[in-house]
């Protein structure tokens, strides 16, 4: 497969991310509004930004133009020039980290100490800036949020191991990047891979039904 | 070893479902099928009370027909709430 057409086949899948999100989105925001719950809606929030990062990484990527203009590129010019082409994915990372902290937050603020005499504390990940990497970044926040969430409340689901998996490998993948190993195909298989989270938590929640 | 946290979301899915197939009950008594301290069982009460999904009689608390409206919906909602980290 060529890699242009790699790249859309990873804005489609990012694109079906999109419509999975907005089912999921619609689904908590209805039953956060009939129960009260704004952790609830913290966490539709997430997947809506989830979404919204998928959708401008799929446009961003699909409508790259040709003529383009480069510019000045600095340090790390092969990385730079690999990212550019792109650029949706680079514009869409940032939203991916605040999908991942409204994610986090909401299962703090929503949990209730039950131990007799004690009460709620509200604890959020720590997150410690060691790399100037937007994937370092999401993949630590992804680390930290499943991490505690687990020994919070003691067990990961199929649907909720795919979502966070598929995510987590997604940023994982782009590390090549700074390694210095340069191939066409990393960024569009992350999509990919961004893309099919959501579809899977939509698809094995509703299996588990 | 029961865990130490909950999520309000699963509290209330679980205090519905009670107060549906129990019902009409006392706090008190809620709050032990619920398995909850009493104090954080009030607050969760008097939100749904005062949303309208559970209302007290002479006998004790009871789901309202917005209350089942309501439990449907969490239904529905629930494998997605757990796989996103809420405890249900």
């Amino acid at each position: 497969m060529l890699p242009s057409s790699f790249l859309y086949v990873s804005s489609v899948a990012a694109l079906a991310g999109t419509a999975s999100s907005l089912v999921i989105f619609a689904r908590l925001r209805e039953t956060s509004r009939v129960i009260g719950d704004e952790s609830v809606m913290l966490a539709a929030l997430g997947i809506l930004v989830f979404g919204v990062a998928l959708a401008l990484e799929a446009v961003g990527n699909a409508l790259l133009h040709p003529a383009f203009p480069q510019p000045f590129l600095g340090k790390r010019p092969a990385q730079v020039t690999a990212l550019i082409v792109n650029r949706g994915t680079l514009l869409s990372l940032p939203l991916y980290m605040v999908s991942y902290v409204l994610m986090a937050v909401s299962q703090y603020v929503g949990s209730v100490d039950v131990r007799p005499g004690r009460h709620a504390a509200v604890v959020l990940p720590a997150i410690l800036l060691v790399y100037v990497d937007i994937n370092m970044l999401s993949l630590a926040v992804l680390a930290a949020a499943s991490y505690m969430a687990i020994v919070k409340y003691g067990r990961a689901s199929l649907p909720s191991a795919a979502f966070y998996t598929a995510s987590g490998a997604s940023h994982l993948l782009p590390f090549l990047l700074n390694t210095g190993y340069l191939d066409w195909w990393i960024v569009p298989t992350s999509t990919v891979l961004r893309g099919l989270a959501p579809v899977l938590l939509l698809a094995l929640s509703t299996r588990e039904k | 070893m029961p865990k130490k946290y909950r999520s309000r979301a699963g509290i209330i899915y679980d205090v519905l479902r009670i107060v549906l197939a129990e019902g009409p009950l006392p706090p008190t008594r809620i709050a032990t099928y619920a398995n909850l301290p009493y104090d954080r069982l009030r607050v969760i009460i008097d939100s749904l009370e005062e949303k309208g999904l559970i209302e007290r009689t002479e006998n004790g608390y009871v789901v309202t027909e917005e209350g089942r409206r309501a439990l449907k919906i969490l239904e529905e909602s629930v494998v997605l709430l757990k796989s996103l980290g809420f405890r249900l």
